[in-house]
């Protein structure tokens, strides 16, 4: 009898095993012992893994040192910084005096300078390509100017533009060739024009900070002299909201990975982050300055943001927590105007009013160059540790430990009591009057006065 | 009467129904203006006004006034359509934005995020391949030349020379193949040889190459008794070679003094043995060398000098031996010498030194009559030494007087457990304790009355930490029996550094406790899992520029 025998589609169960598991790393090492990683064989893994927590975080603080460099040769304080997107190392800095350098990171030294404006620089902003920058000063002129890829800038501008009013700020397109102005009037400027393709205006108050979003690159957020923040859509031809708080923002940075989240430093001393749909209360704030908050600048991974204060300091927060991660202080650093995150999310740039730049990393102890595959993975697990074990109250108090200067010491512990004060001064309030009659305000909505439709 | 005419309809009857009919829709009857003519003005006056040279006038017209006056609008003023566009705007913005929440909840909730997207002007090139290699240097010319053209060379994509190649081609086909796979299993084996011969020279084991020094030596040894005895040209020849190596070695004039080594070496001989020998080696070398051969320069017998070197390397072997011998005599003089001076001090103590102490010392004497290796005798005589040095109090001769009455003592000791705590009522004892210790932790009543100081000024920190002693409370845990008492402050150094509260995602304990509880060290857990565990938040590439979210690699262009 003929059998018919059919082939079936077999499937073959294999071990599949990686080798970094279980063979030696170098062949320098011993060979690995296989051990057995069952809990009742390590009964003190808790307390051992603690203890090494405890020392993660004790050398983090020993490696602390986040200071790599000043750049000084400004004659006058620093009043704008600008970051090119297509290049790390190039970083261009104007001072009051209307002088513009770019600086190189890599080398720390100035590569060429130019006096750009009479009187004060008011803006600056590298055009998308990297290939020219933009700056508009006091003398009510816009210029273009070039820089080659060594970083040599153009001795006279490309470009000159004569324009009616002296606008405060600058800042381009993420995509487009276009750029925005802001000063009496918020203005689109289109490009090779010599006159502003549109013109926004809301209120009589003039606005000295604009951004362009990063994502939704149509939206442009405005910072105004009458404590507003103002969103404007450029496809269209008119504003978006307004919205209108206690004090006055001076500086709006939008989150490089979330399109519609914006953060405002203002000058009540917090910083607010918003959700561009509902203006009415912020999502987050971010309390720690003791003077006004002068500059604020998202991380590119847009996990975090650095902030430049009034009262001298640096200070670098968790987009999502109400206070700092870090602060950066130098007894020489004296007001700072500017703060630059660099593109690689490693470094921070902070222009003062003493004419110099300084470079800091934006982890203070983290090793700079490349990590060897043995010290990275050493490196993550001490950072999982210190994560899992931060709320036990050794570890949180040496994590949270920074030596402050005096002033910020005793200016915090002021805020605090003031604070405290008028927390028990409501509650004394709300207790003794009639229910109702002193309702809560949450206080992400205290600094709202009105949003504008 | 269901028909009535046509003549006695009532026009407002008539637009009353029809509203009540609407009505029952639900919806106002739509009611356009209608300019007609009232039934006191007819068709004929407006003909007769129209013809006249005078302007009919709204007034004559008697327009029927209907009841909703619906005007047209004003056209809206700039403040208006402004708010109005901002109103689209707005609506606009939220749609748009709204579609990016999936994103960015995804983006939020990362356990980890790679940007891993290329910067600014990098760009993918094929792979090269690989050209055959052309010299173009002088240099490599010259060397290709020599060597390169020479068809003994197995070039690193070959696996056999050209020159085998060729043989291969001209045999036939059964015979290549095994030649073929003999000219292989050759290469290997010569490969083999190679790579251990380059791990072999990169050992640095200072007992490793001792070894393999003294192996050369026996093999030239043997090397020249062969040769001697079967082929004397190669024998001389090999004898002048290793006459000339001598006098390079001579001539170099490394093994005297001035040289590195020997400075280095000069300074730690002091204290280190192994440094010493080796600078007493060199300076052996040094002898060796400078020692004038006359025997060479004078004997014409070849065999003469043989036995001349071999008897200097025999002399100098004898006197490494005889020079360890001396050491050996010189440290037994110390410690005989030392041992006469222990007896003399104990002469001199009247027998202060015990009896079995001084059966110590002939020990030590005939241990030093043996053969035993140095350092333990060095290391024994030093302890001995201490041991003899020390003088034995009196009293230790009354002690070994007790220990020899055992047993009496051990009686004298027994006494009962009831005798002992005859006296004291030790369960009274305990309650009052274990009440005074609850009583300790219990909050007391402050009968002070807070005074001056209180809300403000030196006293201020204390007052807050009184607030605080208050709200503590006491962790008792009360047991049945009496005669049992937890100590409340076991688990009070623990508990300084373990957190009061809850963090902040977690709700319940166990949450908690079980997160951090997961060990995540290499050793507490399984590679793969330890992988896992310990992924990075971010991840980055070194030198990368990061860019700003692409909103073309989430939604579609339009």
């Amino acid at each position: 009898m003929a059998t018919v025998c059919k082939k079936k589609n077999f499937s073959l169960k294999v071990l599949s095993r990686n080798p970094d598991n279980y063979k030696r790393e170098t062949k320098l090492d011993i060979h690995r012992a296989p051990q057995n990683p069952e809990a009742y064989l390590h009964p003190f893994a808790l307390d051992r893994e603690y203890q090494r927590a405890l020392n993660a975080t004790k050398l983090e603080r020993v490696f602390a040192k986040p200071f790599l460099c000043g750049l000084e040769g400004h004659k006058d304080s620093i009043e704008v910084l600008a970051k090119f997107p297509t290049r790390l190392a190039h970083i261009l800095s104007a001072a009051s005096d209307g002088e513009i350098r770019l600086w190189d990171l890599s080398t720390k030294k100035c590569v060429s300078s130019v006096v750009a404006h009479h009187g004060l620089v008011h803006g600056l902003c590298s055009h998308r390509t990297g290939q020219y920058f933009i700056s508009c000063g006091q003398d009510a002129n816009i210029k273009f100017w070039g820089c080659s890829e060594e970083g040599q800038i153009s001795p006279d501008p490309l470009k000159t533009l004569l324009t009616k009013q002296v606008y405060q700020c600058v800042d381009h397109h993420e995509k487009e060739d276009i750029f925005v102005t802001c000063g009496q009037s918020l203005d689109v400027w289109i490009g090779d024009r010599s006159q502003p393709l549109q013109s926004y205006k809301w209120g009589l108050d003039s606005m000295h900070y604009v951004r362009f979003n990063r994502i939704e690159t149509h939206l442009v957020a405005a910072a105004a002299d009458d404590r507003s923040i103002m969103l404007y859509d450029t496809r269209g031809s008119s504003a978006v909201q307004k919205l209108i708080m206690k004090m006055k923002t001076n500086a709006i940075s939008w989150n490089p990975m979330q399109a519609f989240v914006f953060t405002a430093a203002c000058d009540d001393y917090n910083l607010y982050t918003y959700d561009v749909r509902n203006l009415r209360m912020a999502t987050n704030k971010h309390e720690d300055h003791i003077a006004a908050v002068m500059d604020v600048d998202y991380a590119p991974t847009g996990k975090e943001f650095v902030t430049a204060g009034y009262d001298k300091c640096v200070r670098i927060f968790n987009a999502v927590e109400g206070h700092s991660r870090d602060i950066y202080t130098t007894k020489r650093m004296q007001r700072v105007n500017h703060v630059l995150w660099s593109m690689d999310n490693k470094y921070i740039l902070s222009g003062s009013d003493e004419m110099s730049i300084r470079l800091w990393k934006a982890k203070a102890s983290e090793k700079l160059g490349v990590m060897k595959p043995r010290e990275k993975t050493a490196f993550n697990t001490t950072e999982v540790l210190k994560k899992t074990f931060k709320d036990y109250p050794e570890i949180r108090r040496i994590s949270r430990h920074r030596h402050v200067p005096k002033m910020i010491y005793h200016h915090k512990q002021e805020m605090r009591d003031i604070k405290e004060s008028q927390k028990r001064k409501e509650s004394n309030r709300r207790f003794h009057s009639k229910p109702g009659a002193v309702p809560f305000q949450p206080e992400r909505k205290k600094q709202v006065v009105e949003v504008k439709d | 009467e269901t028909f009535a005419d046509e003549a006695e309809i009532d026009d407002v009857k008539h637009e009353q129904l029809l509203n009540a009919v609407f009505a029952l829709n639900g919806r106002k009857r739509n009611t356009n203006v209608i300019r007609g003519l009232s039934s006191t003005c007819s068709s004929v006056d407006l003909f007769v006004h129209a013809r006249g040279t005078s302007k009919i006038q709204l007034r004559d017209l008697n327009l029927k006034q209907s009841k909703r006056q619906s005007q047209l609008k004003k056209p809206r003023s700039g403040f208006e359509t402004e708010k109005a566009q901002r109103q689209v705007a707005r609506d606009t913005l939220a749609s748009e934005m709204s579609k990016w929440d999936p994103v960015v909840h995804e983006i939020r909730a990362a356990t980890q995020t790679v940007f891993s997207k290329r910067p600014h002007g990098i760009k993918m090139y094929e792979a090269v391949q690989s050209q055959p290699f052309t010299p173009r240097t002088a240099l490599e010319k010259e060397i290709y030349e020599a060597l390169g053209k020479s068809e003994d060379i197995i070039h690193p994509n070959q696996e056999l020379t050209t020159a085998e190649q060729r043989a291969l081609n001209v045999m036939s086909v059964k015979e290549a193949k095994q030649r073929r796979a003999e000219l292989l299993r050759h290469h290997e084996l010569l490969s083999r040889v190679e790579l251990k011969a380059k791990w072999q020279n990169k050992i640095k084991s200072k007992r490793y190459r001792k070894t393999v020094r003294k192996e050369k030596v026996m093999a030239e040894k043997k090397l020249l008794e062969e040769l001697q005895k079967e082929n004397p040209e190669a024998f001389l020849e090999r004898l002048g070679q290793i006459e000339k190596e001598r006098v390079e070695e001579r001539f170099t004039l490394k093994h005297k003094g001035g040289g590195k080594f020997s400075r280095m070496h000069k300074a730690y001989s002091k204290f280190d043995d192994k440094t010493r020998e080796a600078f007493q080696e060199m300076l052996q070398k040094s002898r060796e060398l400078t020692k004038k051969q006359q025997e060479v320069s004078s004997c014409e017998d070849d065999n003469g000098d043989t036995n001349t070197n071999e008897a200097d390397k025999n002399e100098n072997t004898v006197a490494s031996n005889d020079a360890g011998e001396n050491d050996d005599a010189k440290k037994t003089e110390y410690r005989v010498s030392q041992l006469e001076f222990l007896k003399a001090v104990n002469r001199k103590a009247c027998g202060w030194l015990d009896v079995n102490r001084t059966f110590v010392h002939s020990q030590l004497v005939s241990e030093t009559n043996k053969e035993g290796p140095r350092k333990n005798r060095n290391s024994e005589s030093k302890e001995k030494a201490v041991v003899e040095v020390t003088l034995q109090p009196v009293e230790d001769k009354i002690l070994d007087d007790k220990d020899v009455d055992e047993n009496d003592s051990d009686v004298k000791m027994k006494v009962t457990m009831e005798e002992l705590f005859n006296d004291e009522d030790l369960v009274e004892q305990f309650l009052t304790e274990k009440a005074d210790a609850e009583d300790k932790n219990l909050p007391k009543h402050d009968t002070k009355l807070p005074g001056w100081g209180n809300w403000a000024g030196p006293d201020y920190s204390k007052s807050k930490e009184r607030k605080k002693q208050k709200t503590i409370t006491s962790h008792r845990q009360r047991t049945q029996q009496d005669n049992v008492w937890l100590n409340p402050n076991r688990d009070m150094s623990i508990r300084k550094l373990q957190p009061k509260t809850l963090p902040f995602p977690y709700t319940s304990l166990q949450q908690y406790e079980a997160s951090v509880r997961q060990p995540i060290s290499r050793g507490f857990v399984r590679e793969t899992a330890h992988k896992l565990l310990t992924k990075p938040e971010i991840v980055l590439k070194l030198g990368h520029i990061v860019g700003p979210l692409e909103k073309d690699d989430y939604f579609k262009s339009a």
